[in-house]
């Protein structure tokens, strides 16, 4: 079987569960979730955030190639508006099944309210969404002239391929210059999602959303080049090999910015002292220490390794390290979550007894016999059921761009000399993963 | 009009009538505590805080603290949380999309969430088949919002209106109501001639997290009996 | 019955703006309401409101409205119309959740009869008929071979509903069968108020606490177990009344106070005594007032102990006028006096302290002295010293207490049942009654001892209603059926033991079976026959052989009074019986007549059980006596009238009559007779000196501390002095009325519906227990498993207990189960029941607890 089939199916399958869980949880309720009254968002918006975090990279890598003329670059912009489209078609999809009324989500529209940071989510989102879905058109467009293929392309008939392949040219560039401001406000929108709270000490700093935006242009690059790594193929590598180390060094130089962010954020957390910045520091460092580490080391040993020569070096290395960083930035998208809930904002000092932060318990909103109704702390894990339904953005992305890849040539051969890249491909060609 | 509340901690005895009250009054299902009261510091409601010769017992009642700059409104996508013309923060039930956005926004830990239809977790209980408690009546707002409804609809979120069914047509809350320690009073902060306004003036009061912004209209009148 | 419909109408509307505007003290409210009115009103004329009373044990009685929509209570809410404000609204969160009872999973629906073992909770159901059959037959049959006397009845307190517990109290005497008093049987009887006052038990209404100047409150939990009337304590505080609050653990009520002692368990009399010797060796105390009203001049002889009877006397004359169940006793003053027992006057030169000779009409001399002082002598061991080593409070704070104590008039001392549910709590209620009783605070606002248990006594006369045509009752303590008949009783043990029992209005098989007696006397059959009436399937119902399916207190008609706010009150049904539930008056009815076919016309055959409830109300009304002359169903329909009393205002302040009018002690009694109780203080004064032999021979002829134990549990089995060191404390919870609530989902939503266990920070450690373990409470008697909290408030070596959890909570346990029925021979002295008779004593019991891990 084709190695598309097979994924295209696996994303079918990834789908099929996530809808079946989905249905699921319509039919019984957000109760099937882990999620309580005290820890109000989990998994889903944790993954919502991490596509939102891993859907810059496309622009921002055809950006570049506009805007500082990184040439080598531009065999990869394709790819990277796609990869930008599929994944936040993903981050989209992955906030339905976390709204207790979907069905009325019309609402927002009909009656938004613009102090809400959700409502501007919902435009940029909106907007990138079509906004990547142009710089995918009109980057595909000149081959469905040339191939006759694709859709809402009947108009191009009307003109030669030329103009086409000139008109692609000037969107291309137009939609991606516009396409990066937004690319940079749905990460700072999402952010200040968070930011804004005042209640959740974790999130309420002014750091998160360009920390947001370093992070997502880490991790976008690193999905962009794990995806043109596996359209490339091993093989093939070497032809792209600049390319490949320039985004790793976006992905390591993104990185850097991150950690600067992180430790200054930490330090204005830790250096005041207040107890309820103490608390949230010792959820983080002790009950929480360990996926802190992860989201920490492991993008921390990326960064460092694609500063090296061996790191970006290798089809192998550039794979490990993307993938030890998407880890990392899940974990830390999750890590938004654990500590910020559970450290409940109604916390008291009770003088006299040398309390400094007592949590005022909150209802869960289930009883169950035996249980505590009232707590101040919240183990969340998901359910397996959350796992389910979460699976639905990487069912989506996995489907987009392997359909997409397959059905159109997303890494066009201009970049190489015509002849020489007919010769490798002629030669390595069936080593590479087949999209077609 | 901004309607608020006095909360005389000094009288307070810790009793959770008002909870109670809270809970049957606005048919809230198991789970769900629109009003709570604990003892800050205890591990146990009524338990002693403190260590031997310094030894104390303070009772808290907290429920929503109806912000005059409420997070939880200017979160809210579709507007479904609002000020009402009394000031009064409210939920309409028929507009909530359950983000649960307040939920992250609210320094209170007030906001409740359905995770699941309410009439099932009654039916877990074993109710008599067919009993429902509550106020059995709808309330809509001026504009027809749908702010109290004793059969809540799953994946929406709710909390203390100021018992809107009550108030509105001029009664008293059920907390303020069933209190037999004469601690919660309710009133009109913009009126100066009300008793809330006047006891404000009168005795030190603070607010929750006041430190916020949150501007709440629920008042705490401290207790004035230390520790011992 | 009056509903209220809930569409209020202008006027209405203004009457209660009104009121809310008196309640928080001004208009601003109100003119509020007035605007908020003008939102158009959004309310189903469906709904009415039922003005009913709240009647569990807890004997609050408090005032409720019920939203009744289409035949069920929606929710329940504080009525809040008492005349005086001041106590609106009464009420708490759990009459406020009655609904989950009314309505809940354990409620009975149909009569049942049990199949399997006691216990097991095999029951058939059945038709009425059957089931009345059935039971009157056991009955019957066990009359027979047994004497009707072999059947007990318990119909738990009066005073939360004088209609349906009259009828069972009219078929059981009618029947000839043995009657249990609640009143001992709960621990509630305080033995020192017969003792000293002469009287069953007293207490100054809340709303006298805020005329006190000084509250001392031993071992009472106002704020958990007086939640209506909590804010009187803190008003009194807020006007400048010093509460001081004498408790081995830390309480909310001890939170609220100025100060608070930790007292070591059960050494109250200790305190008591220390402070008494401090008024009498400064001369601090009032002496006009102990000369009156007190025993204290009266002469004691040191020959025999007793007191000198005026007609033993050489040259004195008994007064002739004197009652049978009175004694003239003697006096000084340069004479003997021959003092009259009904006319408190003595010479203000009489004499108090010091010894003299008396010749005897047999012209014998002896040496008496006055009873002042013997106690002054008997005083002296309790040093500042001695009381620090014996109860723990620092020497320096009883001597400023003493003193504060005469500065601060009113004082009122309030002495909580947890305190006196111990062995020697007639001690301590007796050391803790001098304190007012030197100092000349009885029979004032705001002054005096009370004593808030279930507040049981009857306050009116209703024989009429209760003993049909003046016939005999039998009765008999409880305590004698778990502790079995002893020498030195006073009541009559039936012959052949009692047999059967009747229930209502009571879960004794989680309440009351200590030392697990009551099951194992069902399961070996020494009870042959258990039937048992309530509304929900408790306890005790599963231990019956039949159970009958009664109605709650929302679903009947009946009368209720209780002095906590002296008001009579009417229950109204709120809705129709659920299920196949019936009033206990129907029930017992219908059992009178399978019983005896002539005793159906006792009890209103032609009417309808509410229909014949307002009879008889009607009846009690007319033959209640002075209490409530001129209270008419009429007025009680409209809304609670008020006890009528002497006091002016109608006050109840306990012996104002006799203080401010020189009239002897005791006041009548309610129930009883004038002479049956007077015969407790022969002197017709307040009597600390006793002077029957068993009170000489125990040493506790005047009040004397006595460590807690040592009569009880070590003489019991000596071994257990070194076995089990923790003092098992089962006091109340704001969650539960006794057992009622138990199973109330709020209630366990809001503890996890998990019994809990107090422990001191120092015990956990020392016991391996960290709070949220699960522990075990035990000793040679029984067990019981809870989650322990740690408590830096809890005292040395006390496991404190929530009492009232249902066995199904406790793994099938009693937490009774390591209780003993132990009886103190003074409280055999004299039997009146309910008044002078064994009082249980449930504090009185020593445990171990260990980490349930450890149990093998
Ligand atoms: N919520 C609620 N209220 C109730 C009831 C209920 O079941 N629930 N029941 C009602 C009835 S029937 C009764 S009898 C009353 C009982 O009401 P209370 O008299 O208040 O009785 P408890 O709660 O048993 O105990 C009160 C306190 O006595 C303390 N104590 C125990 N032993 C001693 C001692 O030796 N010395 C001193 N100084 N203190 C001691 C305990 O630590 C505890 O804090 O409550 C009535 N009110
Ligand atoms: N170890 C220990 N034991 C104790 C105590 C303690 O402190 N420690 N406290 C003691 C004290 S002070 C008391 S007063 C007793 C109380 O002991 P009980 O009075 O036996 O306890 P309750 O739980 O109040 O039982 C009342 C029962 O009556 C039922 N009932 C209520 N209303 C009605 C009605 O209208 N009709 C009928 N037929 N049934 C009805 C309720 O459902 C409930 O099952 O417990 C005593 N037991
Ligand atoms: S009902 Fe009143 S006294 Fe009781 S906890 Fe609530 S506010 Fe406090
Ligand atoms: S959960 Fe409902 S009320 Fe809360 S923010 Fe979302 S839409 Fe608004
Ligand atoms: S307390 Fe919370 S729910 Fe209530 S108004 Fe304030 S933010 Fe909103
Ligand atoms: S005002 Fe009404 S809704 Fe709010 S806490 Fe009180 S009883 Fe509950
Ligand atoms: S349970 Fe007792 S205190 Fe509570 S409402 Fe009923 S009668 Fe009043
Ligand atoms: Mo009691």
């Amino acid at each position: 079987m084709k190695r598309s089939n097979i994924l295209m199916g696996l994303a079918i399958v990834l789908i099929l569960i996530s809808l079946g869980a989905w249905g699921y949880q319509l039919h019984k309720g957000l109760i099937v979730t882990n999620m309580r009254n005290s820890f109000s968002w989990g998994l889903y918006i944790a993954t919502f955030a991490f596509f939102v975090g891993v859907a810059a990279g496309g622009l921002i890598v055809s950006s570049s190639v506009y805007l500082f003329n990184i040439e080598k670059l531009k065999p990869f912009t394709r790819i990277a508006s796609l990869s930008a489209f599929a994944s936040i078609l993903g981050a989209g999809a992955m906030i339905f099944p976390d709204m207790g009324r979907v069905e009325r989500v019309w609402k927002i529209f009909v009656h938004p309210n613009f102090t809400s940071p959700l409502v501007w989510d919902v435009i940029v989102i909106t907007a990138y969404l079509i906004i990547t879905f142009l710089s995918v058109y009109v980057q595909l467009l000149p081959d469905w002239r040339k191939e006759g293929r694709g859709f809402f392309n009947n108009w191009t008939k009307k003109r030669s391929q030329e103009e086409i392949e000139v008109l692609s040219k000037k969107w291309s560039k137009r939609v991606a210059l516009i396409g990066l401001p937004v690319a940079i406000l749905i990460h700072t929108v999402t952010a200040l999602i968070f930011a804004t709270q005042g209640s959740r000490g974790w999130w309420n700093t002014a750091v998160m959303p360009p920390d947001f935006v370093s992070v997502a242009v880490a991790s976008g690059t690193a999905l962009v080049m794990v995806i043109s790594l596996l359209t490339v193929g091993k093989e093939k590598f070497y032809q792209y090999e600049e390319a490949f180390q320039t985004m790793a060094l976006i992905v390591a130089g993104a990185l850097v910015v991150h950690f600067f962010f992180v430790t200054v954020d930490l330090l204005v957390h830790g250096w005041w002292g207040k107890p309820e910045a103490n608390e949230i520091l010792s959820l983080v460092f002790g009950r929480y220490g360990l996926l802190y580490a992860t989201e920490l080391l492991l993008p921390a040993f990326t960064m460092i390794f694609f500063f090296t020569k061996r790191g970006k070096g290798s089809f192998k290395t550039l794979m490990i390290g993307s993938i030890l960083l998407f880890i990392g930035v899940f974990v830390h998208r999750m890590m938004l979550m654990f500590p910020a809930f559970n450290a409940i904002p109604l916390t008291l000092a009770i003088p006299g007894a040398g309390i400094e932060s007592w949590a005022y318990p909150i209802a869960l909103g289930q009883f169950s016999e035996g249980m505590p109704v009232f707590v101040n702390t919240w183990d969340y894990a998901p359910t397996l059921v959350e796992y389910a339904v979460a699976l639905l953005p990487f069912g989506l992305v996995l489907f987009v761009v392997t359909a997409a890849l397959r059905m159109y040539d997303f890494l066009p051969q201009k970049r190489v000399g015509k002849h020489l890249a007919s010769k490798i491909e002629q030669a390595k060609a069936p080593k590479g993963i087949d999209f077609t | 009009m901004r309607l608020g509340m006095v909360i005389d901690l000094d009288r307070c005895i810790g009793c959770r009538s008002c909870a109670v009250a809270c809970k049957s009054h606005n048919a809230q299902p198991p789970g769900t505590w629109w009003n709570r009261v604990f003892t800050p510091g205890s591990t146990f409601h009524q338990a002693a805080v403190g260590k031997a010769g310094a030894l104390q017992m303070n009772f808290l009642p907290v429920s929503c603290q109806m912000c005059d700059n409420p997070p939880c409104q200017k979160v809210c996508p579709t507007g479904a949380t609002y000020t009402d013309e009394r000031g009064v923060v409210l939920i309409d039930y028929e507009r909530c999309i359950g983000c649960r956005y307040c939920f992250a926004a609210c320094p209170y830990g007030v906001r409740q969430f359905n995770w699941e239809d309410p009439k099932k977790a009654k039916e877990r209980v074993g109710y008599k088949e067919g009993y429902e408690y509550g106020y059995p009546v709808d309330f809509r707002d001026k504009e027809g919002r749908l702010v109290f409804t004793p059969d809540r609809p799953a994946g929406v979120a709710e909390k203390c209106t100021f018992c809107v069914q009550y108030t509105a047509n001029g009664e008293e809350p059920a907390c303020t109501r069933g209190c037999p320690g004469k601690v919660r009073i309710f009133g009109d902060l913009d009126d100066p001639n009300s008793e809330v306004s006047k006891l404000i003036g009168k005795r030190p009061s603070y607010r929750l997290k006041e430190e916020l912004g949150t501007s709440p209209k629920v008042f705490y009148l401290a207790p004035t009996k230390p520790i011992r | 019955m009056e509903r209220k419909n809930l569409k209020l109408s202008r006027r209405q509307f203004l009457k209660v703006s009104a009121a809310t505007g008196v309640l928080v003290g001004t208009g601003g409210t109100a003119s509020f309401i007035q605007q908020a009115m003008a939102i158009p009103e959004q309310v189903d004329p469906q709904l009415n409101y039922v003005r009913t009373t709240c009647s569990p044990n807890c004997t609050g009685a408090c005032g409720m409205n019920a939203l009744v929509e289409n035949d069920q209570i929606k929710s329940i809410i504080q009525a809040a119309d008492y005349p005086e404000e001041e106590y609106n609204p009464r009420g708490c969160l759990k009459g406020l959740s009655m609904t989950n009872l009314i309505y809940g999973p354990d409620r009975l629906q149909k009569p049942l009869i049990l199949k399997g073992k006691p216990g097991s909770g095999d029951f058939k159901e059945a038709s009425w008929n059957e089931t009345l059959d059935y039971t009157a037959g056991r009955l019957k049959e066990i009359a027979d071979k047994y004497g009707p006397e072999s059947i007990g009845v318990l119909f738990q307190v009066g005073g939360t509903g004088y209609v349906q517990k009259g009828a069972v109290s009219r078929l059981a005497t009618l029947a000839g069968w043995t009657m249990h008093h609640a009143y001992d049987q709960n621990g509630d009887l305080p033995m020192f108020w017969p003792m000293t006052f002469g009287v069953q038990s007293e207490e100054l209404e809340p709303r006298e606490w805020t005329n006190s100047r000084y509250v001392m409150v031993f071992g009472s939990n106002i704020l958990a177990t007086r939640i209506p009337d909590a804010h009187f304590l803190l008003e009194a505080r807020n006007r400048g009344a010093k509460i001081l609050v004498f408790d081995p653990n830390f309480s909310p009520t001890a939170a609220k106070a100025d100060e608070w002692f930790p007292i070591n368990a059960s050494s109250d009399a200790a305190v008591a005594l220390g402070l008494a010797r401090v008024l009498i060796e400064e001369k601090l105390y009032d002496v006009d007032f102990i000369r009156t009203f007190t025993d204290l001049p009266l002469l004691v002889r040191l020959d025999n102990g007793k007191r000198l009877k005026a007609d033993k006397v050489k040259d004195l004359v008994k007064p002739a006028d004197i009652p049978a169940y009175r004694e003239s006793y003697v006096a000084y003053n340069g004479h003997f006096i021959a003092v009259h027992p009904e006319k408190l006057d003595l010479p203000t030169d009489i004499m108090i302290e010091g010894i003299l000779n008396v010749t005897l009409i047999t012209g014998e001399i002896v040496k008496v002295k006055p009873a002042f002082q013997l106690l002054k002598e008997s005083l002296n061991q309790y040093t500042p010293d001695a009381v620090e080593k014996l109860a723990g409070i620092h020497k320096e704070d009883l001597v400023r207490i003493a003193r504060e104590m005469v500065e601060n008039k009113p004082l009122h001392v309030i002495y909580g049942a947890g305190n006196y549910q111990w062995y020697h709590g007639d001690l301590k209620g007796r050391a803790l009654a001098m304190l007012p009783i030197l100092t000349g605070n009885i029979g004032k606002p705001g002054a005096g001892i009370s004593t808030y248990a279930g507040q049981y006594r009857i306050r009116f006369k209703v024989a009429e209603w209760w003993v049909p045509e003046g016939k005999k009752q039998n009765w008999l303590p409880f305590l004698y059926v778990l502790n079995g008949p002893t020498k030195t009783m006073k009541a009559s043990w039936p012959k052949n033991g009692i047999k059967a029992l009747v229930v209502g209005w009571g879960n004794p098989f989680d309440q009351h079976n200590m030392s697990n007696k009551l099951r194992e006397m069902v399961e070996k059959t020494d009870l042959e026959f258990v039937v048992t009436t309530d509304f929900q399937m408790t306890t005790s119902c599963q231990y019956s052989h039949a159970v009958l399916p009664a109605v709650s207190w929302y679903e009947k008609t009946d009368l209720v009074a209780t002095p906590v706010h002296p008001y009579l009150q009417l229950q109204q049904p709120a809705v129709k019986p659920l299920y196949e539930g019936k009033p206990e008056f129907w029930i017992i009815r219908e059992l009178a007549k399978r019983l005896n076919p002539n005793f159906e016309k006792y009890f209103y055959p032609e009417l309808d059980p509410q229909a014949a409830a307002e009879k008889v109300i009607e009846l009690l009304l007319k033959t209640g006596g002075p209490e409530v002359e001129g209270i008419t169903l009429e007025q009680l329909k409209k809304g609670p009238v008020r006890l009528k009393s002497d006091v002016p205002g109608g006050r109840q302040i306990p012996f104002y009559d006799q203080v401010q009018h020189k009239k002897p002690f005791p006041p009548i009694s309610l129930p009883a007779k004038l002479e049956q109780t007077a015969q407790f203080v022969k002197s017709g004064r307040i009597e600390l000196y006793k002077d029957e032999d068993i009170m000489q021979q125990l040493g506790e002829a005047l009040p004397v501390h006595k460590p807690p134990f040592e009569e009880s549990e070590y003489a019991l089995n000596p071994l257990n002095k070194e076995k089990y060191q923790f003092s098992y404390v089962t006091r109340n919870a704001i969650y539960r009325v006794h057992s009622t609530h138990s199973n109330n989902i709020w209630m366990n939503e809001l503890q996890e519906g998990k019994p809990r266990v107090w422990l001191s920070p120092e015990d956990g450690k020392e016991k391996g227990i960290n709070e949220g373990d699960l522990v075990e409470i035990f000793n040679d008697r029984g067990k019981v498993t809870a989650y322990a909290i740690i408590d830096p408030g809890v005292g040395h070596k006390q496991a404190v207990f929530e009492q009232g959890w249902w066995s199904r909570y406790l793994k099938g346990e009693s937490y009774n189960s390591l209780t003993y029925p132990f009886i103190k021979p003074t409280h055999e002295l004299y039997f009146v029941p309910g008044m002078w008779s064994p009082n249980t004593a449930w504090n009185e019991c020593l445990c171990d607890v260990r980490k349930v891990d450890d149990v093998q």
